[in-house]
């Protein structure tokens, strides 16, 4: 039976727990914000704390006076927010995008701009946590706070973005939850810690509240999160990672009693028995990111590292569903950052290096493999279009050897100050991703104040 | 080889021996000059310009602060076409106060470093090797017979103090020694077996005399066509035998027999007398170069692995310790900004990888007797001598075993070596091999910045004002 350390005061757990569980769907799981492998603690300087300024009315769309490239304001909803970058957030069809309020979902269509609410919140202030867009029908998947008074009990649904129909799926068990619907929409993912007898009801409790962010109308990072984070991990409370069947609610355990942090739950768009799963935590504290196939094969490491201070994170599938993109790092001082890829079928790796002038929080690939884009940093305030060089081979000897090679940065859109907006607070990680269509990258900014989702085109505005 | 053709071959090998095989030690035993940018073949290539060497300046200064850097510079040598050692044979005696050096003309020399004044120890050499680390003592080649028959060398010795020199041994057909171990009792050399003549025999290991494939005639400097060449001889995948040769008897033991990796690049421990390291030598993508073997032929081990594609690894060299292997890796090539100095510990196998940063990019690395600072010569697009300061970064915890250390390089400017109010600007084809005199006073390299080649040496502490 797991046991809390009994120096660990009761309301500590309950914070940790706090920090443990799976936030709205528009941030991070609850994503290790590694701005790059300068800080793995969590730390944010004083002009962080609070969201910029409110600027009324603010322009719908523009061309950003520094690159030239058009920015549309996706949704007129202040406080509205585009997901996580490796969220799917686009119908199948490419047509539609979905978006995130307050206590609302929300529906944009990519041709004509026009937003309309498709889920409002039956109990406010427990939310609706979107979950991933079906990689095979136009569906939102969610959660919310099961009808009724138990905060520990939660409830799948699924909306039609193009009907608005909404179908109540499964009622979950006790405490579960879940984060990944796999790519033929047949079964959910998720994680929970198996011994409840501490740490259950707060944590159960918090998982429709309150998601932590700047302001009513502002998401963005905890900003004690580093600390957090290390105390969580410290806790290695036994989990259970496990898979819910959407027809049927059968739950399927795939890992049990594992005192990892199980984070970071990811199905593959295109194998719906293939997933992704992180072992969560400071990053040089872990071995990050794994495999695992439905049927319960072993977890397989993706990246094993060589160096001290070598982390890999904020990983995501390719739009083939076979390839694994991540972020590398090696330790600070050496100043060598990659996105690296793992193709699951073919076990070819390549890794593109680029200079800090082009690093982001996060990185993301354009759904044919050509394109990458970032979303910057407190340091780097640009979002960025990544072009990928990858070197030839001169006769190299050995085998199964990686790939390597650049990538050619173009910027898109100015986040500092300009005469537009504000400078974007980093705290709201503006998680970029290319439309399905590839024409834009959408992310999301606090630079008017209040958040909103924008795209910018990948090409350039002509005069 | 058929004996019919080594016979009607036998004129042009001759022609060819002299025109393609390993140098005077001033240079690489051919050292790969990875220079080639993203996509393009590797290998050394010159621009036009860099085929001649600069133009002579008359009477040049015999010290001057760098106006650039605040260091003074010192010429060692006053014979025109005078260079100081390859940057890693030892050129210095046990007592640290002389420094060997070599001229174009074929003679060893050697300066006191507190007098700088200079004496002759040999001539009429065909390669030094190194100074022992035991005794004061030069070990060099010579041509062991009259018609300098370049496939027979005698091995040599000089004692620097006494100017005596006694012939050790006469070497094997085609052989060459180029290392000797830390209680020198032993050389390392290798030697192409059968009669493999034409392009393919490119650093065959056969002393040429002094009139080699250079710049000119007071210039050493890479071959013209090192990359072509060096592929040649890669491809022709003759057969080699590494030897040692005993210096007391002259007896030959072979480690390795009938190799057709090309072997090269031999360097003994400075403090372990049964330690070699050697290189599969070619193109660095296409090798797995930096291997150690003991003397008695165990423990042949690899030492880089490669991850990646147009990953290298090279201008390796031992630390002062005898322990630590450094060397230059590049992870890919061709990404400016992911070469690393790294070093490995043959005792604890303990790794650490330092980056590169432009300023630090260099042909080669060396370090000071003490392990605590990196020199660097430069390059044709970073044309300065410089220091680099290691900076280890502190392990975050991090999860995992045997876990390479990495850290980076804080770099100060020695020398311009571009064209100042004193210098023309250097040809690189001249790899200017800094190194540090066992004082950590001065890091020493040679350089045409004056047209004909001297050795120099440059203060490490910044000029009093």
């Amino acid at each position: 039976m797991y046991r809390a350390p009994m120096t660990m005061p009761k309301s500590l757990l309950r914070i940790l727990a706090v920090a443990a569980v799976l936030p709205v769907a528009a941030s991070a799981q609850d994503g290790s914000v590694e701005n790059t492998a300068a800080n793995h603690g969590l730390s944010y300087a004083p002009d962080e704390v609070n969201p910029p300024p409110t600027i009324p009315n603010p322009p719908r769309s523009w061309i950003d006076p520094d690159t030239g490239h058009r920015v549309i304001r996706l949704t007129d909803v202040p406080g509205s927010d585009s997901l996580y970058f490796n969220l799917n957030g686009f119908t199948p069809d490419g047509k539609k995008m979905v978006y995130t309020t307050l206590n609302t979902v929300g529906v944009v269509d990519l041709a004509t701009f026009q937003t309309r609410t498709l889920v409002t919140a039956k109990d406010p202030p427990h939310r609706p946590r979107v979950l991933v867009v079906g990689s095979k029908t136009p569906t939102v998947f969610y959660t919310e706070m099961t009808e009724g008074s138990d905060p520990n009990l939660t409830t799948i649904w699924a909306a039609n973005m193009d009907t608005g129909e909404i179908r109540k799926l499964v009622d979950l068990p006790h405490r579960l939850t879940v984060a990944s619907i796999n790519a033929d929409e047949t079964l959910a993912l998720g994680a929970f810690v198996e011994n409840d007898a501490d740490v259950a009801p707060e944590t159960a409790g918090k998982l429709h509240a309150d998601p932590g962010g700047m302001g009513e109308l502002n998401l963005g990072e905890a900003m004690n999160k580093g600390l957090m984070m290390g105390q969580r991990l410290t806790a290695r409370y036994p989990m259970t990672m496990f898979t819910v069947n959407l027809q049927t609610g059968q739950i399927t355990p795939l890992l049990q009693h594992n005192t990892n942090w199980l984070n970071h739950f990811q199905f593959s768009p295109k194998d719906p028995s293939l997933l992704l799963f992180c072992h969560e935590g400071n990053w040089p504290l872990v071995d990050r990111i794994w495999t695992m196939h439905t049927d319960g094969t072993l977890p397989q490491l993706v990246h094993k590292r060589i160096m001290q201070n070598e982390t890999d994170g904020h990983e995501w599938w390719g739009g083939d569903g076979k390839t694994i993109y991540y972020q590398l790092h090696y330790t600070k001082g050496m100043q060598s950052s990659f996105i690296a890829s793992y193709n699951e079928d073919t076990g070819e790796r390549t890794w593109l290096y680029y200079p800090l002038e082009m690093a982001s929080i996060h990185d993301n690939s354009s759904p044919d493999g050509t394109l990458f884009c970032g979303d910057g940093n407190y340091n780097q305030p640009w979002i960025f279009l990544l072009r990928p060089v990858v070197n030839k081979d001169q006769g190299t000897l050995g085998t199964d050897l990686i790939k390597g090679g650049t990538v050619q940065a173009e910027k898109l859109v100015n986040m500092g100050k300009t005469a537009i907006h504000h400078a974007q607070n980093y705290r709201l990680e503006p998680n970029p991703m290319f439309t399905p269509d590839q024409k834009y990258v959408v992310f999301r900014a606090n630079f008017f104040g209040p958040d909103y989702p924008f795209a910018v085109e990948v090409a350039k505005a002509s005069n | 080889m058929k004996k019919e053709n080594s016979f009607t071959l036998r004129p042009l090998a001759l022609l060819a021996a002299l025109f393609l095989t390993a140098s005077l030690p001033a240079r690489a035993q051919d050292g790969s000059v990875p220079t080639a940018a993203p996509g393009q073949p590797r290998g050394p290539s010159y621009s036009k310009e860099e085929l001649a060497p600069p133009p002579d300046i008359p009477n040049p200064p015999k010290s001057w602060i760098d106006p650039d850097t605040g260091h003074r510079v010192i010429r060692l040598s006053d014979e025109p076409g005078s260079d100081s050692f390859y940057f890693n044979f030892n050129a210095f005696t046990p007592d640290g106060k002389e420094m060997i050096y070599t001229t174009s003309d074929g003679n060893i020399r050697v300066l006191n470093l507190d007098t700088m004044t200079t004496k002759g120890v040999a001539s009429g050499i065909t390669r030094a090797i190194v100074v022992g680390h035991k005794t004061p003592t030069i070990y060099y080649t010579k041509f062991a017979r009259p018609d300098n028959d370049p496939y027979y060398l005698s091995l040599w010795a000089a004692n620097i103090d006494t100017g005596e020199n006694r012939k050790i041994t006469d070497l094997p057909r085609r052989a060459s020694v180029v290392t000797i171990n830390a209680d020198e009792t032993l050389g390392a050399g290798s030697y192409i077996e059968g009669d493999a003549v034409g392009p393919g025999v490119y650093g065959g290991g056969v002393g040429k005399g002094v009139t080699q494939n250079a710049m000119g005639a007071k210039n050493l400097g890479e071959p013209e066509n090192k990359g072509r060449d060096m592929e040649s001889r890669l491809q022709a995948r003759l057969p080699v035998t590494l030897f040692n040769v005993n210096l007391q008897t002259g007896a030959i033991t072979k480690l390795i027999e009938h190799s057709t990796d090309w072997l090269n690049h031999f360097q003994f421990s400075p403090t372990d007398p049964t330690l070699l390291m050697y290189c599969h030598e070619g193109a660095w993508q296409k090798v797995d170069r930096i291997w150690t073997i003991r003397t008695d032929g165990t423990q042949n081990q690899l030492i880089h692995k490669r991850i990646m594609q147009n990953e290298i690894a090279g201008h390796e060299w031992w630390g002062a310790d005898g322990k630590t292997l450094w060397y230059q890796l590049s992870l890919p090539s061709g990404v400016q900004d992911a070469g690393y100095i790294a070093g490995y510990n043959v005792e604890t196998h303990e790794r650490i990888w330092y980056h590169q940063n432009r300023d630090s990019g260099s042909i080669h690395h060396n370090i000071s007797p003490d392990g605590k600072i990196f020199c660097g010569d430069g390059n044709f697009r970073n044309p300065w001598i410089v220091l680099c300061y290691p900076v280890l970064s502190p392990d975050r915890d991090t999860l995992g075993t045997d876990l390479i250390k990495g850290g980076s390089l804080r770099v100060e400017r020695l020398v311009n070596m571009s064209k100042t109010a004193i210098h023309n600007a250097q040809n690189y084809r001249l790899e200017p091999n800094p190194m540090f005199t066992p004082d950590q006073k001065y890091v020493v390299f040679r350089s045409n910045i004056f047209g004909p080649d001297y050795a120099f040496a440059v203060e490490v502490a910044k000029a009093q004002p």
